[in-house]
């Protein structure tokens, strides 16, 4: 069974395959978006443990994909990746809601640390939406 | 450098070279993230070999291909760099005026590419300028910008030079067509050399011949 089902976003198609690949080793189940706007897509129709994302992309760039991601999901569990790190991309990245950020080339060890740390709090947020809905309903029905 | 340049010309000089390094910086970065990630690939395959998983000859010959182009790629953006970077040694003499669009177009490639824009130039074999090399580059930077400005992605920006009495005539346009706002800011212009929008691009015209 695989470690964590991820989305990787970036502009580079060579780095997606690679480091795809490299990941599919490691037991991720891994997809894949080239632009901004696929992500978007591919997130609207699937649950995914983490969103790796690329910072400089055309057009929709990592920042805007971003806060469009977690504007429709808010529990989505992102870490942004980038060729150029800086404090302040960082800043904004986890004011916005990111779960890290990371400077590329990323030691894929610590991103899968990440990617896995993602999954957790995935299934955390979604175990205490399920006993919500549960005591909802009881306090409903005054069980 | 240009230490006798007003204050505020070289304020801008400063802000278009760097510009120029972020931008040729991050290309290369780039690059070599993917060679980072594809030699690492090749490493991983080799140890999973070790331990009886055998690599695909095919696919170990199709890494190292691609790490052999993307070394290539890396290797021209530093060419480009270093090329840009000399340019800001030499003093006002002759600038092969085709030669430097087409290296400020390589450079202005990124930039393009982040809109979704791709560059065509045709130039003339042109005569050569007598200009500081790295000011006309400003300028030809400036007006790239200026023009993409309003691109929708999927545009093609035009530069086209040709021999014009007296000079040179270089226009950039999009197409399909966007109109421009404003020619870039008077300061960076050269007595040499004349700035304006015409239709919906816009038109350097240079004199003197050297």
């Amino acid at each position: 069974m695989a470690e964590a089902y991820v989305l990787i976003v970036d502009d580079d198609k060579e780095l997606l395959e690679t480091v795809g690949e490299r990941l599919r080793n490691r037991d991720i189940f891994v997809d894949t978006a080239s632009n901004g706007a696929e992500a978007l897509a591919k997130i609207a129709a699937h649950t995914f443990d983490a969103i790796v994302l690329d910072l400089m992309m055309p057009e929709l760039d990592g920042m805007e994909t971003l806060k469009r991601a977690l504007k429709k999901k808010p529990d989505l569990q992102i870490i942004l990746l980038t060729g150029h790190a800086s404090v302040q991309h960082g800043v904004e990245a986890m004011r916005e809601g990111a779960l890290d950020f990371m400077e590329k080339p990323a030691d894929l060890d610590v991103l899968v640390e990440k990617i896995k740390e993602g999954r957790e709090r995935r299934m955390k947020i979604d175990a205490q939406t399920r006993e919500n809905a549960v005591r909802e309903a009881l306090r409903k029905y005054s069980w | 450098m240009n230490h006798n340049l007003p204050e505020e010309r070289l304020a801008r000089l400063l802000d278009f070279m760097g510009k120029v390094t972020a931008s040729a910086t991050h290309e290369i970065k780039n690059e070599l993230a993917v060679i980072n990630e594809q030699s690492r690939l090749l490493q991983e395959m080799l140890a999973m070999a070790e331990n009886g998983r055998e690599p695909d000859p095919a696919r170990l010959g199709q890494l190292i291909g691609r790490v052999v182009v993307r070394v290539g790629q890396a290797d021209q953006a530093v060419r480009r760099l270093n090329a840009f970077a000399h340019g800001a040694d030499l003093d006002r003499g002759q600038t092969d005026a085709a030669h430097s669009l087409q290296k400020i177009m390589g450079l202005f490639q990124r930039p393009a590419d982040m809109k979704g824009i791709s560059l065509e130039l045709a130039a003339e074999q042109g005569p050569a300028l007598q200009v500081r090399p790295i000011l006309w580059e400003q300028l030809v930077w400036a007006c790239l910008e200026k023009t993409a400005e309003r691109a929708a992605s999927g545009s093609k920006l035009r530069v086209g030079m040709s021999k014009r009495e007296g000079g040179l005539r270089v226009e950039f346009c999009l197409e399909p067509p966007a109109p421009v706002e404003a020619p870039p800011p008077e300061s960076l212009c050269l007595p040499e050399v004349q700035v304006r929008a015409e239709g919906d691009g816009l038109l350097v015209l240079t004199t003197p011949l050297a």
